[in-house]
């Protein structure tokens, strides 16, 4: 049987919905790479503009 | 994607952080999957997923090989299936820390290419631009977005 939030959303088999994640002293924002992943992915979709998926995937 | 083997995940509303345990011969590895907007772009994420270590870090670049990455890849697939349930007209930007992640990532679209057609549009970024997801090319980065059928 399927299983939805509160607010609509389906919940797939294998996720628990919780109330919190347990507090870290670190989140993923302090991660070696994070940041740089952040920088990459600004710098590129600033320079080539966010793509609109309906013009690369035409409806036939 | 429920035939895959994978771990149970948890995660608060409004999903976007969503936390698991790996379990193998490494013992049992916390691992958390992350998805942070990019600042001045809209309903643009980017995903973020790495190890908890018991010091409170996160490393998001360890390769962990505890033997089972085809079932965490799979658990990370459903942390994104949600995702997308709850957030349906955003779209996700994912990196792989090194380049041996990112031709991981590669190769499991590529393997499961379509079923991911299915459900969502997915494009490369190569040569300064972003293309559809095709076979046999190398793209640097993925942007992935609900298909709107």
């Amino acid at each position: 049987m399927e299983k939805y939030t509160k607010s609509g959303v389906k919940i797939p088999e294998g996720v628990i919905v919780v109330e919190a994640l347990p507090q870290r002293e670190k989140s993923m924002l302090d991660a070696p790479f994070f940041q740089e992943k952040m920088r990459n992915a600004t710098e590129r979709l600033k320079k080539t503009g966010v793509p609109k998926m309906e013009d690369l995937f035409p409806k036939p | 994607m429920l035939k895959y083997d994978k771990y149970d995940i948890e995660s608060p509303e409004p999903f976007l952080v969503f936390e698991f345990k790996s379990e193998g011969p490494k013992g049992v590895i916390s691992k958390q999957v992350r998805f942070e907007m990019i600042p001045g772009l809209d309903n643009v994420f980017n995903l973020g997923f790495g190890d908890l270590k018991s010091s409170g870090e996160i490393n998001d670049i360890v390769v962990t090989d505890n033997n089972d990455g085809e079932k965490v890849l799979a658990t990370v697939a459903s942390a994104i299936f949600m995702f997308f349930d709850s957030h349906p007209e955003s779209m996700v930007h994912i990196e792989g820390s090194t380049p041996a992640r990112i031709r991981l990532y590669q190769m499991r679209i590529a393997r499961h290419l379509a079923e991911v057609r299915d459900e969502f549009h997915v494009v490369g970024y190569t040569n300064g631009s972003w293309h559809p997801f095709e076979r046999g090319i190398n793209f640097s980065a993925f942007l992935v977005s609900k298909r709107n059928n």
